[in-house]
């Protein structure tokens, strides 16, 4: 801070290069509030519980005639299965094995997050890449698409 | 024969009395809103926002398996091992106090859940306080992560 007498006062803040914002979808799954990072998303899409096909051992949609292979995020993070929803939200994203699902319950919007370490017991787990702190002050856990999906 | 003394912090988890060294502990504070993270290893009860970083909270009577009732812990114990930031919920923070090395007692279980967990046993008053070791307590949890 430098200041000067009839003149005004100058503040400087100095941020780390290591402060990484991202651009983020923030969902909800069972009034949890998860993020998902833009540039890992390929699409967003409404789907309705008949477009869901069984093929293998796998739930797919077909969308815009590419086989997506869908995920339920409830089911991945062992919440209760909200069945009696008609239309679910999914986000596609991209992996290096191609598209893949994720049904949500939510969609909540875009937002700009500093990414912040989970810490040391938390680094080993596969769902997430860190967390996120959101404007009321809940955290937001970041959704590692590439694990996630593997 | 020169006696040592060490500071401990002594707290309540359910019934049970337990301590820590008080240089481990960085502060108390309410019991704020924990963020469930799925996927962790059961003794982790989720994430907490301490002042704009993320701390994870440990379920410390669940590593012991302790009874805490229905009565859900209402302060969090903030340690910093590390430079690491780990929460643990407690029923209640006693005092500090501090005691002669020589006045701890060796740990009378030999059990799994307390072999290395457990520096010793203080007689204090009335009641019997588990003295523990935070490092042994947090590398376990590695471990088993």
């Amino acid at each position: 801070m430098h200041s000067e007498p009839d003149k005004g006062t100058r503040v400087s803040i100095i941020l780390p290069l290591t402060l990484a914002i991202i651009q983020v979808l923030l969902v909800k799954v069972a009034g949890n509030v998860y993020a998902f990072p833009i540039v890992n998303i390929d699409s967003v899409m409404k789907i309705t519980r008949q477009d869901i096909q069984q093929i293998q051992d796998k739930e797919v949609v077909v969308s815009r005639g590419e086989i997506i292979p869908i995920h339920f995020l409830r089911r991945i993070f062992n919440f209760e299965e909200d069945g009696h929803l008609d239309t679910v939200n999914v986000v596609v994203v991209k992996t290096r094995e191609g598209k893949r699902g994720f049904v949500v319950d939510d969609l909540m919007g875009q937002e700009d997050i500093v990414i912040k370490s989970l810490g040391k017991l938390l680094s080993s787990i596969p769902h997430f890449g860190g967390g996120a702190i959101l404007g009321d002050g809940s955290i937001a856990l970041i959704v590692d698409t590439a694990r996630l999906a593997s | 024969m020169v006696n040592e003394s060490v500071e401990l912090l002594e707290f309540k988890i359910g019934k049970q009395s337990l301590a820590f060294d008080v240089d481990a502990v960085e502060m108390v504070i309410e019991a704020p809103e924990t963020t469930v993270v799925p996927g962790a290893p059961d003794f982790v009860r989720g994430v907490i926002n301490l002042r704009g970083r993320i701390v994870t909270v440990i379920d410390l009577a669940m590593i012991l398996e302790l009874d805490i009732g229905d009565r859900e812990p209402d302060q969090v114990l903030v340690l910093k091992v590390d430079g690491e930031e780990y929460g643990i919920p407690v029923h209640g923070v006693d005092e500090v106090f501090t005691i002669e090395t020589s006045d701890i007692e060796t740990p009378v279980s030999r059990s799994e859940k307390y072999v290395n967990k457990v520096k010793g046993i203080i007689k204090r008053e009335d009641r019997l306080i588990l003295y523990l070791d935070v490092n042994k307590i947090l590398n376990i949890g590695e471990k088993e992560g």
